[in-house]
């Protein structure tokens, strides 16, 4: 039954989200359209879906385990719907084409560096911004993949919440990648370590989502009978991947990441040449 | 500030499992209905099936048009899959807006105001950017 095979295939697309702090629309669209002929309204409608249900399903696991930085997020929400409220009102002023593929290359050079980047289980305090000390921003995380307690400051506070709200008109404007975007500002600009870039991402992306889903409801571009497997089988995964995700190597997550990076970024450049 | 048995982690974490739990249940409650309704001979899923997978963008639900046809008593006696769904789907919604909240909450008990006026932030914006969606 067609229902199960959709079930399925979210299962995968949640726990990839969990793990790399994604939505899992990247995955789950090209599914739902190349692979099952559904039409894209539907497939951008029920990928809202997708990521609030990865995040707080992902999230509940994360915050519990202090993986999730939930000061670094909440600073940085302000960033990411400001951002979102500005892109969504600048659509139809700019034109995407260009967008899509300028996004695409920057996705494919952050591909690059975050290849050679390296997670280091100690980042000395006294590289912390100082609004990281005054915002009680820095912290410290158990990562069983190790056996070890990570702890990192956070850097480039500044820069950080600029990417923020670079990253929030971007998917405000192109309504996709903020996820993507979210990882990639954390790790970037303020040196967290990887998985708690990810697991903060997955607890952000909910909030922007759950701010648009209002719209795809109103519009009836969220179907029952295609929402209720895609849901639950992202809820599925993204518990599995939350525990999956405490396991794995940093080192894996970071490939892992720039695999689906490459991906994403195919997508926006054929997207952008259309 | 450590006197408090919970901390915001915890109080969140709560939030976010007890969240997913329950608008998971719905929409499983729903998921399983509309099984039985179509084995049983209905073929508004199956016709609903035949159009999504032809590619066809005709199709349109919004939980309004729900709330309309079957408003009243007509709404407890005849147990709808559609219905479970999309209150299932409506309170998952809540769990992020219901987060924000709880964490303003969680820093004022800490007091952190700071971190109160962030979430507040958070929230206004929010509800200009739900605002503004409607207007779109």
């Amino acid at each position: 039954m067609i229902s199960l095979l959709i079930f399925g295939i979210s299962i995968l697309a949640g726990s990839l989200g969990a793990i790399l702090g994604i939505g899992g629309g990247a995955i789950l669209i090209p599914a739902l359209t190349l692979g099952l002929g559904i039409h894209i309204r539907y497939a951008i409608g029920v990928s809202i879906i997708t990521v609030i249900a990865t995040s707080s399903g992902a999230a509940a696991a994360y915050v519990k385990d202090r993986l999730t930085n939930i000061r670094v997020a909440i600073f940085l929400e302000m960033a990411t719907t400001i951002g979102a409220v500005i892109g969504v009102s600048l659509t139809g002023i700019l034109r995407p084409q260009l967008l899509y593929v300028l996004f695409g290359l920057v996705l494919f050079q952050s591909a690059y560096a975050m290849w050679k980047k390296k997670d280091s289980t100690h980042l000395s305090s006294s590289t912390a911004h100082p609004w990281a000390n005054y915002m009680k921003l820095n912290s410290s995380f158990l990562d069983p993949a190790i056996r070890q307690h990570v702890s990192y400051s956070v850097l480039r506070v500044p820069l950080g919440f600029l990417m923020m709200l670079v990253a929030g008109m971007l998917s405000g404007l192109l309504g996709i990648g903020s996820g993507i975007l979210k990882v990639l500002a954390m790790d970037r600009a303020m040196g967290l370590p990887i998985k708690v870039s990810s697991s903060t991402s997955n607890f952000m992306i909910g909030v922007t989502a759950a701010a648009s889903a209002g719209v795809y409801f109103q519009r009836g571009d969220i179907i029952p009978e295609l929402a209720a497997p895609v849901a639950l089988g992202v809820l599925v995964g993204a518990w599995i991947g939350s525990r999956l995700m405490q396991r794995i190597s940093a080192q894996k997550i970071r490939k892992l990441f720039v695999a689906v990076l490459l991906v994403i970024a195919v997508q926006m450049i054929l997207k952008g040449m259309q | 500030m450590t006197q408090h048995k919970h901390t915001a982690e915890d109080l969140i974490s709560a939030l976010l499992r007890k969240g997913v739990l329950f608008s998971g249940s719905f929409i499983l409650i729903g998921w399983v209905q509309s099984i039985l309704e179509t084995s049983s001979g209905s073929h508004r899923h199956e016709e609903v099936w035949t159009t999504l997978l032809g590619g066809g963008s005709s199709l349109s639900f919004s939980p309004e048009s729900l709330m309309n046809q079957r408003l009243g008593w007509d709404l407890l006696l005849t147990p709808h899959s559609s219905l479970w769904i999309t209150l299932g789907l409506l309170s998952l919604l809540m769990v992020p807006i219901l987060r924000i909240i709880l964490s303003a909450w969680a820093f004022y008990r800490e007091r952190d105001y700071l971190f109160v006026l962030f979430s507040c932030v958070v929230l206004g914006v929010l509800s200009v950017g739900l605002l503004l969606g409607h207007s779109l």
